[in-house]
């Protein structure tokens, strides 16, 4: 059972025939976007428009919420921490904790952007298989070494994920059960050391490998990218809701 | 025939660990196949190292086709497939990896791809091109590595443990691959009814020595040498 990144990369929509290049600029610019807003008026056009996104992406709804909840679930404590603490007209009282409207606001405004931002960035991510993202990150001048360390993370976060399925099988044999005291401690120390001490080494064998076949410290890409015309009207499209976006922002 | 590798009098040792090998010499003539076998560091892996230029030799000469070998320089010639497939493929789908040694040779397209698609058909991994290497099976990934290779067209192939962890289909396949490819092989494998079906010589190291060379059947037919160098006589040499 492999984890996948990249699991809904090979559907059929308009978000995943998008040119990777084009797709990886425009909904960065839209994240950027989404993340200038400052106004609670905007938030339900930029919800929609993320949720926009993600109908026309196909991808499957269930699937990006369940992503989606892990978030939620760190934005709980903000949002009371927020309400509760941040000072000004209080809206209501819960018991004796008063409810701030200064505080609810900023909360609204914080969900909202992550969610839609979150949902943008899950789409980029998963309408183009992860090498070919990779691949469009370095067409479009990303560093180098920031490219080489993406193809390096997606290759081997695999086989460490194995390695640790793996050490995870044979504690449970021997009868291993996680728990908080000392011996768990040393035991979860110890895998990672392991995992750490066996990716050291076998970087050292993968640079050997890599050196034999001709590296000399640069990765060649050769990507063939063909952008047609379709690409540009959607890349227009985001624009166009970019522009809007920024204008009222700016204005009101 | 002409000889493509020579070793006169090689020592190495590493720094927490001295005389791994001492006075290593053999040569070994284009198109042969040749076995190294001994038991677990016995310093096989080491010599295949010295052989690419990964590793420096701490005393003696090696040259491959003539010349010396550079020291972690790019050899073509030479290709070394590694004892864990994963330390070879390091790119995200096997397309990209048969591809990265020609595309680092400066070749141009017309013959990247043609090397690809060659590489790819001989080791039977075409279906396999568009495929993340952490979704091939553990004989998948061998045949691949191999594929990595094949692609920049060495005269030299260094096969170390080529067959382990593998079943006897996968097996059969490297066997097959190995006796149909017409280059220089070095072999290392503790498999002896592999290195007998794929090896005309054989050459047992033992504790960082060459302990004995010479046809592969006769040499790994001597019980008394084989058990007092950790090794058992093949099965189907056993009388």
């Amino acid at each position: 059972m492999h984890i996948e990144l990249d699991r809904y990369a090979r559907l059929k929509s308009p978000i995943h025939s998008w040119d990777p290049r084009f797709k990886i600029i425009s909904l960065s610019a839209l994240i950027f976007a989404f993340s200038f807003t400052k106004q609670l008026t905007l938030l339900p056009f930029i919800f929609v428009i993320s949720i926009i996104v993600l109908l026309l992406s196909r991808l499957p709804l269930l699937y990006i919420f369940k992503r989606l909840k892990y978030i939620a679930l760190f934005m709980v404590p903000m949002v009371i921490l927020l309400s509760t603490t941040s000072g000004g007209k209080v809206l209501f009282s819960l018991k004796f904790i008063p409810v701030y409207a200064q505080g609810l606001t900023m909360s609204l405004l914080v969900v909202v952007r992550t969610f839609a931002i979150l949902i943008v960035f899950f789409v980029m991510l998963e309408t183009t298989p992860f090498n070919r993202t990779i691949k469009a990150l370095h067409a479009i001048k990303m560093p180098d070494k920031l490219v080489s360390i993406l193809f390096f993370t997606y290759r081997y976060i695999y086989v460490y994920l194995e390695e640790l399925r793996k050490m995870r099988i044979a504690l449970k044999l021997r009868g291993y059960k996680n728990a908080m005291n000392y011996h768990s401690l040393k035991t979860n120390g110890g895998i990672v050391a392991s995992l750490l001490l066996r990716s050291f080494e076998q970087a050292e064998r993968i640079c050997s490998a890599m050196t034999l076949r001709g590296y000399t410290g640069k990765f060649i890409i050769r990507a063939q990218f063909r952008a047609c015309w379709q690409d540009y009207v959607k890349e227009f499209a985001v624009a166009l809701v970019i522009i809007i976006l920024l204008k009222t922002t700016c204005s009101l | 025939m002409k000889n493509v590798i020579s070793l006169t009098s090689v020592d190495f040792s590493y720094q927490d660990k001295p005389d791994v090998l001492k006075n290593i010499s053999f040569d070994v003539s284009g198109g042969k196949s040749v076995g190294i076998i001994g038991p677990n560091g016995a310093g096989k892996t080491t010599l295949f190292l010295l052989l690419c230029g990964i590793l420096k030799p701490t005393a003696g000469r090696i040259r491959i086709m003539g010349e010396d070998v550079l020291y972690k320089g790019f050899n073509p010639a030479v290709g070394y497939i590694f004892q864990n497939p994963d330390d070879q493929l390091f790119s995200p789908t096997v397309r990209d990896d048969v591809a990265f040694g020609p595309i680092n040779m400066a070749l141009s397209q017309q013959e990247i791809d043609a090397r690809i698609e060659k590489a790819l058909n001989i080791s039977g991994c075409k279906e396999l091109a568009q495929r993340p290497s952490h979704h091939l099976s553990g004989g998948e990934k061998r045949m691949v590595a191999i594929a990595s290779v094949l692609a920049m067209e060495p005269k030299i192939v260094i096969y170390d443990e080529p067959t382990a962890s593998l079943d006897m289909r996968a097996r059969r396949k490297v066997i097959n691959l190995i006796k149909s490819e017409r280059k220089t092989n070095l072999v290392a494998s503790h498999d002896m009814e592999f290195i007998l079906e794929t090896c005309q010589r054989v050459i047992i190291i033992n504790s960082g020595k060459i302990v004995a060379r010479g046809e592969a059947a006769l040499i790994m037919r001597d019980k008394e040498l084989m058990e007092n160098s950790g090794l058992e006589v093949p099965y189907s040499l056993r009388g």
